[in-house]
């Protein structure tokens, strides 16, 4: 009890820190004061049915995991902020495998995941106090469910990445490619990634072995120290999804994820590492996934993409513009197949791309940028003159930041 | 902390010193005479004969032996003949005792026999007796358990400066890393170290036996190692008991310096040696606090989610001011090594006043050494997914240079004082010890998910202090019937390690991010408190007509660790570096009000520390062990010992629902029964048959919930207490509840006994093991590890030793000995369920997958061997030896991840001395350490696949030069 005590303590001085510095926006409630109901401490697990609701703001006080067999509902316009914690500390809203998440926002009131650092209250989409390219103040929303993932050594489950191994929370993985672990609509994840150590981070949104059952559209993901979206495994589908500022990667994919993702935006920032990467399976089950109808926006440092370890999947109907010419930044700005067991999967037919468009910097060729054979694929066009990519109303700036802040207003 | 010189105890060093000194000079007072000094043994036994009348034949003058065996007589200078007679004893006549004015002569020990049927005597000339080992070996074969060891005048002989080098001549016995004793091929889990009979705090945690290379051998008397179990030992042993016995009673006076150097080509005055700046006493082997935390530990301070709303409110300014206090440097630099060096003084006398007799010894040692190992290389290998391909696949590929400068400062106290029916003795010591390593690696990630080159920089401080007092005493009643010992011993003991850093900069890029690591900066504290009492009573009988004796006593044991570890990883949000590692917390970098996506800290410890934990362990034991002689030639030592065993943990897991304050997580009560039989078969001829019951519990950590992150491996170690289960938690692969190892122990030995301390023995040993401990991979988490019982193992080994004088094929060889002893042994384990399943899932084709394996530390054998030459005559000793232990499984694999194993390191080392004068004052050195240059290695092995290298080491070749002055 000790403990809970100091984390108390610890607490309310942060909050009371915070509020003492806030001009001109109301005065958020002290989460530990329970005359204030709009702002909620969630300190354990929820393990049984629970709604947080619209109007307010929950304050996840620690990694907290849905457990299996319950049902976490958050009602458009709720706020969820991870409380401040790094490592082992960081804090992320888990449903297990066997929970269910039901967090439907809508187009004008989405629901936001994002650190208490932020000064957001609801009703409001940017953050009044914080630029979209912080990030790591908290960990992020972590899927995680029964579908088949291909992992090494060919066992049926294993840990996701940024969770301490003692957590069995954190497992994910197994034979039900069918699993349901929710619906999600109109979420928009901010600030977040928070690290254990080296390649060990939490996403934006992690879907470890998330099962077909599951809906998941219209996604925003801003700011995260890792990636935006990374699949590990697992057969959902996910439609309409934008990512702004990621840290390493806009979306990764890796262990035979096997659905599809229609629809996306990837907007690098100045720490982004490639718009795309994606993994092959890392056991013996094979899969490939498919990414379709998506506009990738470069900047000076990121790259299009890297297949990489045997990639499968398609990849059709994707535009690029905005990247450096690779020749001069060593590589940089370039799409590459790497490895033997990429270039083989490409050769064989499992890894296929259609239609990919991209808007060159000057004097820069498609062989140049669109490597191991990738560029009979694509075709250059002119700026805005694609006939691919993402259909950019999906992303209306009435949920979307990243659209409400003018960062996609150069795209069709 | 800082200043290790504040605590009481260095201030009674001083006083002893002041004591000791002012007994020095009171010395020189007396004069003209010259003094004699012997210890007599009973040839049969090994056991000091009491009251043995020695009478020097030309004056008539003389004395009777202590209960020690000892006797001193002074005589003007000259030549004498000593009488040595005792009842039904036969008379020993020792001739040509020189003997100087104001020096002692020492005699070596000399062994009296029951006398025959007529009444003998025995003429010896005093310098005949003169060998090397033989009073060991008088006790080695009259011990009542099998026990090997190696005394100060080898190590002194031999030119070994440390513990470890000198205990690895010993049978059976390897040394690991320059530091962890393997006492027979077991790991160092089976192996226990005490000091003086007592317990002491291990010096690392990730360890249960003690760093042997902090003991200089200036403040060691002998080392025994007891491969068999007796009533009066710990149980908690199975390969054996290291026991260190410090100086007491110097048999004469004794002032020694000796000066040391050592020139590694590889390594010494290389201008491309690594370091890194730290405090001004790093020299001494503490840091002065440069490397100090700025938080001053604290768990209150703010993170960076409090400080970047507003930077400039109270939080946030103390935010930066905590950022910015951190120290700057994360790399180092290249500069000129320097050779090795080392000092040590050593001093100690006898004097006898009317009613006691005083004893004291004081020791000093320091020692700077500086290891460079370039091209040094650590590795991840795995099998490729495909189950027919065979070849291991790079995951991760590490290679670099690293500087290492090791300095140990150590000094013993000792003060003893003998009376006609007691002794005393209080020994104080303080070892100091700091280790500096900067590191700089070229780093390669083509693990699945990550893609990248970087480059790597490494620096790390680790600094050990162990203080410890030892008070005992020794009684004798009625004679020689009753002896009673006690002793009782505090020790302290800390690690810590200020400040370790790491930073990659990915390549050529020179950026920093999640994927190839953000810097970190971790503070490690360990502090053990351990206090035993000791007492043990012998009674000696008379038992089917023959000397027995019975021998009952008890122990207490209590520890108490703290433990902490708090890292720090700095994100570097949107900051641009040049690949300096030096720049990253340049205050242009920082995070502040104009630069919210700067440099920051996340401190990972706060507000879950499953690192900061309590553990205490109490053990309370009690034996009963009787001597007896059944028959004329049997002699059978039986026992029972008894330990209450207990441990408690204070911590909490990593996610903070399990809270526990002092909470019992080990409650043994085992009863350990021994029998050892020797049999004399025929004189100087023995068989020995033994068996006993002992245990290996778990250590603090591994009855813990720590879950603590290496940034530098990358591997995860979790305590034992967390369980883990797999198939959505229907299947429980581990359930948290880790148990003690019960070990049955069963040895056969052969052994002879020649003159001149030749010898020849064969062993036979087998050990079962009842749910061993060992490291475990995750099944869910391939990089994570930890303590689990595994299914039951057992051991079977072969152990040869002889000590051979090569007379036997000239008489011109008679100076030359070979000694050689080795080991082979069988291990084999039985694999957990989910083991089994993890090699039979990623099987290559055509490969089969047993169920048993070989048990994790076990070398399959060990070889020991030397030549050496000694004559006395002309001061000259040389000997080379030769050593190499088997390959033995380190990490066992686990899904994709392979087993990985020890490469045998053969080692060839060569010494020469010379001792100079009549009266041996100066004693010259020379050595050469590694002339093979052998690799220290270690590899993934896989079926069918060449090995992949894990880590590499090139130690070189090293040239040793000594000099010591006895005054």
């Amino acid at each position: 009890m000790k403990k809970y005590n100091s984390l108390l303590i610890l607490f309310s001085a942060a909050v009371i820190g915070f509020t003492s510095c806030i001009e001109g926006n109301d005065k958020p409630g002290d989460p530990s004061d329970p005359d204030n109901d709009n702002i909620l401490l969630v300190e354990s697990n929820i393990s049984s049915n629970t709604t947080w609701e619209t109007g307010k703001t929950y304050v996840l006080g620690g990694r907290i995991t849905v457990t299996s067999g319950n049902t976490l509902t958050i009602q458009p316009g709720a706020i969820v902020k991870g409380e401040v914690g790094s490592g082992s500390n960081a804090t992320a809203l888990i449903i297990a495998r066997g929970a269910k998440i039901d967090a439907q926002g809508t187009a004008t009131s989405p629901i936001i995941f994002t650190t208490v650092a932020d000064e957001i209250t609801p009703g409001e989409i940017a953050s009044p106090n914080l630029e979209a390219d912080l990030s790591g103040l908290w960990g992020g929303l972590i899927i995680l469910g029964n579908a088949k993932a291909s992992l090494a050594g060919d066992v049926t489950e294993i840990q996701i990445e940024g969770i301490p191994p003692s957590d069995t929370n954190g497992l994910y993985g197994g034979s039900n490619d069918a699993d349901n672990s929710g619906i999600i609509k109109y979420i928009s994840i901010r600030h977040g990634g928070a690290n254990i150590g080296e390649g060990n981070e939490i996403n934006g949104l992690t879907l470890g072995g998330v099962g077909s059952g599951t809906v998941i559209e219209n996604v925003e993901v801003i700011g995260n120290q890792d990636d935006g979206i990374e699949w590990f495994g697992g057969s959902v589908n996910v439609k309409n999804a934008i990512i702004w500022n990621a840290g390493d990667d806009g979306l990764d994919t890796d262990q035979a994820w096997s659905g599809t993702l229609d629809n996306f935006i990837v907007v690098a920032g100045s720490e982004t590492d490639h718009a795309l990467e994606i993994d092959g399976p890392e056991g013996s089950f094979n899969a490939g996934h498919t990414l379709k109808n998506g506009t990738i926006k470069g900047n000076g440092v990121a790259e299009l993409g890297d297949f990489r370890d045997g990639a499968r999947g398609t990849f059709e109907n994707i535009y690029f513009f905005n990247f450096a010419d690779p020749a001069t930044t060593d590589g940089r700005g370039d799409l590459s197949l790497s490895g033997d067991k990429t270039l083989a999967t490409f050769a064989g037919g499992n890894l296929k791309f259609m239609n990919l468009q991209a808007t060159l910097a000057p004097g820069v060729t498609l062989t140049t940028v669109f490597k191991g054979g990738t560029a009979a694929f694509a075709t250059s066009v002119a700026a805005g003159a694609n006939t691919v990519g993402a259909t950019k109303t999906a992303f209306a700036s009435t949920w979307s930041w990243t659209a409400a802040s003018g960062a996609i207003s150069d795209l069709k | 902390m800082k200043n290790q010189f504040n605590n009481p105890l260095m201030k009674g060093f001083l006083i002893l010193f002041l004591l000791v000194l002012s007994q020095v000079f009171a010395g020189f007072v007396f004069a003209q005479n010259g003094t004699i000094r012997g210890t007599i043994f009973e040839e049969g036994t090994g056991e000091p004969l009491f009251g043995v009348s020695v009478l020097v034949k030309e004056t008539s003058t003389g004395a009777v032996t202590d209960f020690d065996g000892k006797f001193e007589i002074k005589v003007a200078p000259g030549t004498y003949t000593l009488q040595v007679s005792y009842i039904s004893y036969a008379s020993i006549n020792l001739t040509e005792v020189v003997v100087k004015a104001d020096e002692v002569n020492v005699l070596s020990d000399l062994l009296m026999a029951e006398e025959a049927s007529d009444l003998e005597t025995v003429t010896v000339s005093a310098s005949a007796i003169r060998t090397t080992e033989s009073a060991l070996l008088s006790v080695k074969r009259n011990a009542a358990n099998l026990i090997d060891g190696i005394s100060a005048s080898t190590f002194r002989q031999i030119g070994d400066g440390d513990a470890a080098s000198a205990v690895k001549r010993v049978t059976g016995v390897s040394i690991e890393g320059g530091k962890y004793i393997y006492v027979r091929g077991l790991g160092d889990r089976y192996t226990k170290t005490v000091l003086n009979g007592v317990d002491i705090p291990g010096l690392d945690p990730d360890r249960n036996t003690i760093q042997m290379d902090i003991f200089p051998t200036n403040v060691i008397d002998n080392i025994i190692v007891s491969k068999s179990f007796t009533a009066d030992l710990p149980a908690d042993f199975t390969g054996g008991v290291v026991d260190i016995e410090t100086k007491d009673f110097p048999e004469e006076k004794s002032m020694r310096l000796s000066l040391s150097g050592g020139i590694n080509p590889s390594m010494h005055f290389n201008s491309n040696y690594l370091k890194y700046d730290g405090g001004n006493t790093d020299f001494l082997g503490y840091d002065d606090g440069t490397r100090a935390i700025p938080t001053d530990g604290r768990t209150d301070i703010p993170q960076y989610g409090d400080a970047v709303g507003n930077p400039n409110g109270p939080k946030g300014m103390e935010y930066q001011e905590i950022l910015g206090n951190f120290n700057k440097t994360l790399g180092g630099y290249r500069a000129n090594s320097l050779m090795d060096v080392g000092i040590s003084f050593s001093l100690g006398n006898q004097f006898a006043r009317s009613k006691a007799t005083w004893g004291y010894n004081f020791a000093l040692t320091y020692k700077n050494e500086t290891e460079f190992y370039q091209d040094a290389e650590y590795n991840l290998y795995a099998k490729p997914r495909d189950a027919d391909q065979t070849e291991l696949e790079p995951l991760e590929r590490q290679r670099g240079d690293f500087g290492v400068n090791n300095v140990l400062l150590g000094g013993l106290a000792g003060i003893a004082l003998k009376t006609d029916h007691s002794k005393f003795k209080l020994n104080l010591m303080h070892l100091q010890n700091g280790e500096s390593k900067a590191g700089e690696f070229d780093f390669v990630n083509t693990n699945l998910g990550a893609n990248f080159e970087a480059k790597q920089y490494n620096l790390e401080y680790s600094q050990r202090a162990l203080t410890s007092v030892l008070l005992a005493g020794t009684h004798y009643i009625n004679g020689n019937d009753w002896e009673i010992n006690w002793k009782l011993a505090p020790t302290r003991s800390t690690i810590d390690d200020p400040d370790i850093r790491f930073t990659r900069f990915r390549e050529p890029t020179n950026n920093i991010s999640t994927e190839v690591g953000l810097p970190a900066r971790i503070w490690r504290n360990l502090e053990e408190y351990s206090i035993v009492a000791k007492g043990d009573i012998a009674k000696n009988l008379t038992l089917f007509s023959r000397q027995g004796k019975v021998k009952f006593g008890g122990n207490y044991v209590f520890k108490q660790r703290d433990f902490n570890i708090q890292s720090f990883q700095f994100a570097t949000g949107d900051t641009e570096f040049t690949g300096d590692p030096n720049a990253i917390l340049l205050n242009e970098n920082l995070f502040d009000a104009e630069n919210r996506n700067g440099v920051r800290y996340n401190a990972d410890f706060i507000p879950i520390n499953a690192n900061a934990y309590n553990s205490i362990a109490t053990n309370m034991a009690g034996y009963a062990s009787l001597e007896a002689n059944p028959a004329e030639k049997l002699k059978a030592i039986i026992g029972l010992r008894v330990e209450k065993f207990n441990q408690y943990y204070t911590g909490t897991n990593q996610t903070g629902t399990i809270d526990y304050d002092l909470v019992e997580v080990l409650d043994d009560m085992d009863f350990f029964p021994t029998v050892n039989l020797i049999f004399n078969l025929k004189e100087n001829q023995n068989l020995r048959a033994s068996a006993s019951r002992t245990i290996a519990r778990p250590s603090f950590k591994e009855l813990s919930y720590a879950e603590i992150l290496d940034p530098i491996t990358g591997r995860t170690f979790i305590g034992g207490l967390y369980p883990e289960t797999t198939n959505g938690g229907t299947e429980v692969l581990w359930d948290g509840n880790l148990v003690s190892t019960h070990v049955n122990n069963f040895d056969l030995r052969w052994e002879a006994f020649q003159e001149r301390g030749q010898m020849l023995s064969v062993s036979a040993f087998y050990k079962t093991f009842e749910k061993p401990i060992e490291m475990v991979q995750f099944l869910a988490d391939p990089g994570t590890f930890q303590p689990r019982n595994v299914g039951n193992g057992t051991v079977a080994g072969l152990e040869f030793e002889f000590r051979k004088s090569l007379k036997f094929i000239a008489p011109s060889f008679e100076n030359f000995s070979w000694n050689t002893n080795v080991t082979i042994t069988k291990s084999q384990i039985e694999m957990s369920e989910s083991e089994f399943r993890s090699r039979s899932l990623t099987a290559r084709e055509g490969q089969e997958i047993k169920d048993t394996r070989d048990m994790a530390g076990q070398a399959p054998y060990l070889i020991n061997t030397g030549l050496s030459y000694n004559s006395f005559t002309t001061g000259w000793e040389a000997g080379v030896f030769y050593n190499v232990q088997g390959s033995s499984l380190q990490y066992v694999g686990f899904g994709n991840r392979t087993d990985t194993y020890s490469v045998p390191f053969n080692s060839l080392n060569l010494n020469i001395n010379k001792t100079f004068g009549a009266d041996e004052r100066l004693q010259a050195g020379f050595g050469v350490d590694n002339i093979l240059n052998s690799k220290r290695e270690f590899v993934y092995e896989s079926y069918q696949a060449e090995d992949q290298i894990f880590s590499s080491l090139s130690p070189g070749t090293k040239i040793n030069l000594r000099l010591a002055f006895s005054f």
